[in-house]
């Protein structure tokens, strides 16, 4: 069967049956709505049972939202992930941005560069926790060493309150700023050179270049970067769960670590499926703040 | 994006212009500290990894001291000999592979099927169908592992190589991306081997998936890395080495914290341990970087 | 391009259908038995030693010993009811049998036990007791141990202390610890001018997780105090004797400075001797012996209030509830087996519940044991409640991981940490 290229022509040949489209969807649509729609709705059904692990579902209705509104390690939980939000996602919009600015520029090694800043997202979560389980080490640990060199106090990173978030958000930063970064050269290398060099001709300095022609074409690239960094953030839990599991004390209990907590550890399943659609409503919420955001934002 | 005239197109040249009448050494002190810059930072992204390796390859006594030593005074394997011989390292490692490899090969051929027909077909409830599809991308997958751990747990198929895989191949972002790249590929050349006779499936194959590679390549590197690192619900689903993949072993049997039961493993086993799981991935990436960079381009920019 | 197609689909397919781990019918011969036990520390590799070599000796059997920590060993144990694949045998302590025995999860092996040859005189009282529940027999027991003491002998010595002298009261106990704790200056805590952020040793590492609520109810059980009513239903103990045990476990780091704050690893820290002693039980035996320059004994935990006690708990093996009677039988064998090689399980360190190996001149003649075999008479085990696998759940946002760690890292007031502790105790305990 030979295949003419470029026969320009318009007039639709005689398509196949009206079910092909459907043939085509359906093994996807299968295991979609098996394992990813289904457990969706069902999460929901859940979420409105009492459901011990072993035993069999009772009806509550919306008892374990109400539950939920008074449950003072809810808000805890809450009130950790938004501190764990404002820790991280502006050092990784920021880092990418300005890793992918620095790398965007004629330097020698900035493939290899970017490729090693970008190198730890390729490693799995509970490598990255074990590691700086042992950088972030109290006694022994390599950040403390160098911050004692800078005759700064040893910090119990992973054992005090105060500093177990900044040492998971310090964490997350290494491991994953390298994505933001790619993301934003990619925006980068999509700016046109003329305008910059038409600028620069014009007689602008750098910096203005950067404000008044980079960023603003930068944002819809922006935007994606910060609207994946907070739900991405938002759904912390592996390194929490291999660094911490939530202490000392709740001090790192986030919301997925408590909805494990809640299914898997104390085995109340439509107790944990509450804390995963409310935690899903917040989502939605963020998400849909772009609305209120000016237009040409809006991807 | 719109062009716009820069703002200092109509300004006074400012006086510090380095760009343009800067000295010589001015733009070299420039570039010499961009170069340090670059330098510094691919150093702290670098050296926790060779920390990592160094650490792994000293005695426990010597890991255990202070001041901490970049180059082991005396090397030895004994920690990755203790993690081989003590837990099923291997079968882990094969588990991971096995899984990643199946769910990537049924994400990419399912989505690039279902990607075609929500670009090239009008068909009654395309619309509704792929507006369900694109929400799903904002539900945290948080959500479904209660549901999907019952309905694995009803079938007795927690600890399966199934219970690993489907959830996996049940993913948005390859639609998205497959039947972003199809409607970006010109009608014709399909109509062409439509006017010639050829079949709907014919065409797919022949024609449009051979065009196809980069997007592919993309999916199939973002498929691959994301069911290699998936934890949650593995972690949920797993309960012994029979199906355990290689983050969930790392994570139960080498993480210890604050919290837990005082036996936190010593550092020695749990960072060759790491070493183990890392490498292969490094050097994979490495390999392959430029598909998965491609990927996350795909999706940062369309998206 | 179809037929690579073709041949990627279905080599995917293939590993989802055909993969080893596919939808398990359970193996018809009762040869391959999967065990479960929880013990992730250097005890670990000692059973590990033990499986081998039973698999060794057996070769119609083949068991597989999987080790996670407790509490999530407890978790995946629920789940893969649910699933339907329960292990063969599982180990578990007294005080969790009330909670898998009522859900039904576990076989009366009354009978089982005697067929093997045992009988209730062969063991320690307090271990053949902590295997029933309500009069019938869930499990066969294989050693209990407590929390103790280790101190180093060499940094004792350096203190001018007296190692036969041991202490054993809370005053002894607190200044030992003073005066093994120096600061830069060589000074210890009581002296003028001691620089608490200067500290180069301390006297003591002690855990501040479960274990810390697990040395506050031992130092209630001292004044007497009663826990829990006697049906688990509400927890009863009083205010003031909470306070004076949370008090004094919170002055030994915040106050006396002999504790350091926020440790993550006190096993580590005795280890490379940034403590001189160290609480914790008997299962750090098998690696401490390995660490080379380390000398070392063990004393009882200190009686701090008006009699001795010290937590304590033991190791037994259950039986999970399955189809196969066959599988279940060859699982006692395995747990007989195991428990006749109690010596062999006594180099782990935890103390032999079969009295026959306890008071054998081989066990007597094993270092550094002495301190939990002195108290062994007083330990005081949790109480066995319908729902212990939440109420004692080791997991960091557990009420008594917090509680512990608000008094011993955050230095949170104790008054308060008994409220909160009572309140959500009590949450727990009244809908089981």
């Amino acid at each position: 069967m030979s295949i003419l290229p470029a026969l320009a022509s318009r007039r639709a040949g005689v398509r196949g049956s009206a079910a092909t489209p459907y043939l085509f969807l359906l093994p996807y649509l299968v295991v979609f709505v098996l394992f990813r729609f289904g457990p969706v709705v069902g999460g929901f059904l859940t979420s409105l049972t009492s459901w011990s692990i072993v035993g069999t579902p009772r009806f509550v209705g919306l008892a374990n939202y109400r539950a939920l509104a008074s449950d003072p390690l809810f808000y805890t939980a809450l009130k950790n992930t938004c501190y764990f939000l404002v820790l991280t996602a502006p050092a990784l919009v920021l880092g990418g941005f300005l890793l992918a600015l620095l790398l965007n520029r004629p330097l020698w090694g900035r493939g290899a560069a970017r490729v090693l800043i970008f190198a730890p997202y390729a490693m799995m979560s509970a490598v990255v926790g074990i590691l700086w389980n042992w950088i972030l080490d109290s006694n022994f640990g390599l950040l403390n060493f160098y911050l004692a060199r800078l005759h700064l106090g040893p910090i119990p990173w992973l054992s005090s309150e105060a500093a177990a978030m900044p040492a998971i958000a310090l964490t997350t930063v290494w491991w994953t700023v390298g994505y933001n970064m790619v993301i934003f050269l990619a925006g980068l290398q999509e700016i046109p050179h003329e305008l910059q060099e038409a600028a620069r001709i014009d007689g602008a300095g750098a910096w203005q270049v950067l404000w008044s022609i980079t960023v603003p074409l930068l944002r819809p690239t922006t935007f994606v970067v910060v609207m994946l960094t907070i739900i991405n953030t938002f759904q912390v839990f592996d390194q929490v769960y291999v660094m911490t599991g939530g202490g000392p004390g709740t001090a790192t209990l986030t919301l997925v670590q408590y909805l494990y907590f809640q299914a898997f550890e104390t085995f109340r399943l439509g107790y944990g499926s509450a804390i995963a659609y409310v935690t899903f409503a917040i989502l939605l919420a963020l998400s849909w703040l772009h609305r209120f955001l000016p237009s040409e934002v809006a991807a | 994006m719109t062009a716009r005239r820069s703002a200092g197109g109509a300004r006074p040249v400012p006086a510090s212009a380095r760009a343009r009448s800067g000295c010589a050494a001015g733009k070299w002190g420039a570039a010499a500290a961009a170069h340090a810059v670059e330098i510094v930072c691919v150093l702290m992204f670098v050296a926790p990894i060779v920390w990592m390796i160094s650490t792994s390859l000293k005695p426990e006594g010597q890991i255990l001291s202070y001041p901490p030593l970049w180059i082991p005074r005396t090397w030895t394997l004994e920690n990755f000999q203790s993690v081989l011989a003590r837990f099923a390292f291997v079968r882990w490692t094969v588990n991971s592979i096995a899984v990643a490899v199946a769910a990537t090969a049924l994400v990419v051929a399912l989505d690039a099927m279902a990607g075609y027909a929500l670009a090239r077909f009008a068909f009654p409830g395309r619309s509704l169908i792929y507006q369900t599809i694109i929400a799903m991308l904002l539900v945290p997958i948080q959500v479904t592992v209660i549901p999907l751990f019952l309905v694995f747990a009803q079938m007795h198929a927690i600890d399966t190589y199934q219970a690993l895989i489907l959830p996996t191949t049940a993913n948005v972002t390859g639609v998205f991306l497959m039947r972003q790249f199809f409607l970006g590929i010109p009608a014709e050349l399909e109509e062409a081997a439509r006017i010639d006779g050829a079949g709907d499936f014919r065409i797919f194959s022949q024609v449009v998936l051979p065009l196809s590679r980069p997007v592919m390549a993309a999916v199939a590197a973002l498929t691959f890395v994301s069911s290699w690192n998936n934890f949650l619900w593995p972690l949920i689903a797993v309960s012994s080495d029979r199906a355990r993949t290689l983050p969930v072993g790392i994570a139960q049997y080498m993480g210890g914290h604050a919290g837990t039961s005082g036996s936190a493993p010593a550092f020695g086993p749990a960072l060759a341990s790491a070493v183990m799981a890392t490498a292969p991935a490094l050097v994979a990436f490495f390999l392959l970087q430029r598909y998965f960079t491609q990927g996350i381009t795909l999706t940062g920019i369309k998206g | 391009m179809r037929r690579t197609w073709v041949l990627i689909l279905c080599v995917a397919l293939s590993i989802v259908v055909a993969a080893p781990a596919a939808i398990p019918v359970r193996a018809a011969a009762p040869t391959d038995l999967v065990f479960w036990g929880g013990w992730t520390g250097p005890d670990g590799d000692v059973m590990r030693g033990l499986v081998d070599q039973f698999n060794k000796e057996h070769p119609e059997f083949k068991v597989t010993l999987t080790t996670l920590q407790w509490t999530p060993l407890f978790d995946k144990f629920l789940t893969s009811v649910r699933a339907g694949q329960v292990p063969d045998l599982l180990a578990m302590h007294p005080q969790d049998i009330a909670q898998f025995s009522t859900l039904g999860l576990l076989e009366p092996v009354g009978e089982m036990v005697q067929h093997a040859g045992f009988k209730g005189s062969d063991f320690m009282d307090v271990a053949w007791k902590g295997t029933f529940y309500q009069g019938t027999q869930y499990a066969i027991p294989i050693d209990m141990h407590m929390h103790g003491v280790y101190v180093n002998l060499d940094l004792w010595a350096q203190a001018g202390l007296d190692s036969n002298r041991l202490p054993t009261t809370g005053t002894e106990f607190v200044a030992a610890t003073k005066r093994l704790t120096v600061d830069a200056a060589g000074r210890h805590p009581d002296d003028a001018g001691f620089d608490p952020k200067a500290i180069k040793q301390y006297g003591l590492a002690m855990p501040n997780n479960h274990h810390g609520f697990y040395m506050w109810y031992a130092l209630i059980s001292q004044q007497g105090d009663p826990f829990l009513t006697a049906d688990g239903s509400r927890a009863i103990f009083s205010d003031a004797k909470s306070n004076a045990a949370w008090q004094w476990l919170q002055d030994l780091v915040f106050k006396d400075h002999v504790v350091p704050v926020g440790e993550t690893n006190p096993y580590q820290d005795f280890v490379t001797k940034r403590t001189a002693m160290l609480i914790d039980g008997p299962w750090q035996i098998a690696g401490l012996e390995k660490v080379p320059g380390l000398r070392w004994t063990t004393t009882t935990f200190p009686r701090v209030f008006n009699a001795p006690a010290a937590w304590g708990s033991g190791h037994l093996f259950t039986i999970p509830k399955q189809s196969s009677r066959a599988r279940q039988e060859a699982a006692m064998t395995l747990a007989a087996w195991l428990v006749r090689h109690s010596q062999q399980w006594a180099l782990s360190g935890n103390v032999p519940a079969l009295l026959s190996v306890r008071s054998s001149a081989f066990f007597r003649g094993l270092k550094g044991r002495r301190g939990f075999v002195a108290e062994q008479p007083y330990e005081v085990i949790l109480p066995d409640i319908k729902n212990s696998a939440q109420v004692f759940s080791a997991a960091a946002p557990s009420a008594i991981v917090v509680s512990a760690q608000a008094v011993l890292i955050k230095g949170d007031q104790v008054s308060r940490v008994t409220q909160d502790l009572r309140a959500r105790l009590n949450a727990m305990l009244a809908t089981p």
